[in-house]
């Protein structure tokens, strides 16, 4: 298995940025390349999407330090949001983006034709379960998947052994469980009246011991999926493209959960691993419910497993 | 012709779809459909269905539509090996490889879209029509406007579901129900069961409909929301789709009792022959009394069972 373990300049670290704001207040040392845009609202204040000129600052940005820059696209795009498709490629035509993630394949069919030039990536809820998936997504420009999150460590293997593709494994963040068709926040029994800034603060959902985490158009975990004890684990399978979702947190989130993953990266390809109390203290810090990573171990995704195998407690640490 | 399909939770319920005026009935195959076991069917029991349906000149169509393991693929194409050799007349999917991979080996099998491809746009119709799919079901919330132009737009038939749930999310594009409870586990014939995933093993325990206590930063503390998920009948519209062109009008319910689901059917039978034999003066209200008492008696089953299932994640 070790000799499968990427080396250090073959590791892609990734988070997502929805506005030029959450550029600005980020620290962008601990990450190789962003994702750009909120693919769940296209109404989202500022976003990266359908922001050209915002789109180009961010650029400049990214580029200046030496970033790769991907370009997500809406979930689910029916109506007004589908008529936005022909600005949004544009945007990612004129900016000269590494790459475009698409979760509606609809979208990824339509970009087949029209930005064969661009490399393609499947989104989380392109819904990719298989291998058979993953090669035909090939044949539309695929060069990386990033599977539902159901999809356990295993299967990733399988996936990324058994198709042309690379796939993409969510290191930390919470968990994407949902496109919501109408924006909850919107809904007659809410009847907020503060769009676009409604779903910047989030709703968090309690019901038995569940949480989760409402931002309108998206349902995300209320716990924090967390790989930081297996890090070392998931290097021996081959993978080199994480992802940290955070689309939906604060620039001190993404800045300082980004540098615990990389100098854990850097540590796990050094061999001898360990998590420092550091880490643990910061992770701890932006996790408001606590962790879990269960679906990557084939449990509830609600669980968390511990480096033994086992279930503990969602409140580790 | 526009068709009549129905749910085949037992064969029981196929006779009753059958002979209440079905065109043709779909079952779920046992481990590979989106419903928990009890409402799927053996490979004999389908065989049987398909028997009796084509003894009837009916069609069976057989939901292999949840999301397999990825070491299931070679598993998947025996069990349609076997089903095409029955013979049916069409299969459900979910997984676009599993389509082309179908499409290759079976190319006389025609291959509808699953529920489960969330087909909110022409283009997701055109994507699976290039994967193989004959046929898409379409997305609940779709516009009638825009059913009317995906035959144009994608070259794909067209199926509505006139009876079925609007989750809170895009159905086939939510994992709340596993995020909360999942067991694994294979069987003695190696068909591994995703217990608690809706895309992967059929049973979904709709922790949506439960009763949420909601905080935000800010504001006060609320209790007892329940996230949007209702069951709904499409009946006013029923004219509109036919004349739309809609290939097939499916009623969705392999869950509730065989009574409620023959009624439905027979209900809808009557429905569409009443408008194709005399569009200009056909009326839907006669029929609306019925309705209500479907409604009732369908809210009634599905209240019970949604209670039990959220009961069965909390434990």
């Amino acid at each position: 298995m070790v000799d499968r373990q990427p080396t250090k300049t073959e590791i892609e670290l990734s988070t997502d940025l929805f506005d030029l704001e959450q550029v600005k207040e980020t620290d962008l040392s601990p990450y190789d390349s962003f994702y750009l845009g909120n693919p769940y609202c296209l109404l989202h204040k500022g976003n990266l999407l359908v922001s050209p000129d915002d789109v180009s600052a961010a650029a400049k940005i990214l580029r200046r330090e030496g970033k790769k820059i991907y370009l997500t696209t809406p979930t689910a795009p029916r109506g007004e949001e589908l008529e936005k498709v022909g600005l949004i490629f544009q945007i990612a035509r004129e900016t000269g983006v590494d790459g475009v993630e698409f979760h509606n394949l609809g979208l990824l069919y339509k970009a087949s034709r029209e930005l064969p030039e661009i490399p393609a990536q499947a989104g989380v809820f392109a819904n990719i379960y298989t291998q058979v998936a993953a090669s035909l997504l090939n044949e539309y420009g695929v060069v990386r998947v990033r599977p539902n999150v159901e999809v356990g460590l295993d299967e990733m293997e399988t996936i990324e052994r058994e198709s042309p593709v690379d796939v993409s494994v969510t290191l930390h963040g919470k968990i994407p469980l949902g496109i919501v068709a109408d924006c909850y926040l919107l809904d007659e029994e809410i009847k907020r009246d503060d769009c676009p800034e409604a779903c910047l603060t989030p709703a968090w959902l309690k019901a038995q011991d569940w949480t989760i985490k409402h931002v309108g158009r998206g349902i995300y975990s209320g716990l924090d999926l967390c790989l930081v004890e297996h890090l070392d684990r998931v290097l021996e399978r081959g993978f080199r493209s994480f992802r940290i979702e955070s689309g939906y947190e604060t620039g001190a989130y993404r800045s300082e959960v980004g540098m615990v993953y990389r100098r854990g990266l850097e540590r796990a390809l050094d061999g001898d691993y360990s998590v420092d109390d550091d880490w643990r203290r910061i992770l701890k810090k932006h996790s408001r419910m606590g962790f879990c990573n269960g679906y990557l171990f084939g449990r509830a995704g609600r669980t968390y497993v511990d480096r033994r195998g086992e279930e503990i407690s969602h409140h580790v640490w | 012709m526009v068709e009549l399909l129905a749910s085949g939770g037992s064969f029981e319920m196929v006779k009753a779809c059958a002979d209440n005026g079905a065109d043709a009935v779909y079952v779920g195959a046992y481990g590979w459909s989106r419903r928990r076991a009890a409402y799927e069917m053996d490979d004999d029991t389908i065989k049987k269905c398909a028997d009796y349906l084509h003894s009837r000149g009916k069609k069976i169509r057989v939901a292999i539509n949840t999301l397999p393991h990825s070491g299931e693929v070679e598993a998947f194409v025996q069990k349609v090996d076997k089903f095409a050799s029955y013979p049916i007349d069409d299969i459900i999917l979910t997984d676009p490889g599993l389509m082309r991979l179908t499409k290759e080996k079976f190319p006389g099998l025609s291959i509808h879209a699953s529920v489960g491809c969330t087909i909110v746009n022409y283009l997701d119709a055109r994507f699976y029509r290039d994967a193989g799919a004959t046929q898409v079901v379409t997305e609940c919330r779709m516009p009638l406007k825009c059913l009317g132009n995906l035959r144009e737009k994608a070259g794909v038939g067209v199926e509505v579901l006139v009876h079925a749930t609007t989750c809170n999310t895009f159905l086939g594009r939510c994992t709340m129900s596993s995020y909360t409870k999942f067991d694994y586990a294979e069987d003695e014939y190696g068909k591994k069961h995703f217990e608690g995933s809706p895309n992967r093993g059929g049973l979904c325990y709709r922790i949506c409909l439960t009763n949420w206590e909601v905080e935000r930063e800010g504001e006060e503390k609320r209790e007892g929301i329940v996230l949007s998920n209702r069951a709904y009948f499409i009946f006013d519209d029923i004219p509109d789709l036919i004349d739309a062109g809609v290939d097939t009008l499916k009623i969705q319910g392999r869950e509730y009792s065989t009574i409620l689901v023959g009624r439905m059917v027979r209900l809808y039978r009557k429905v569409i022959d009443g408008y194709l034999s005399d569009p200009r003066s056909f009326s839907i209200e006669p029929f609306k009394e019925e309705l209500a008492e479907l409604k009732y008696q369908r809210d009634a089953e599905r209240g019970q069972k949604t209670s039990a299932l959220i009961s069965e994640a909390a434990n």
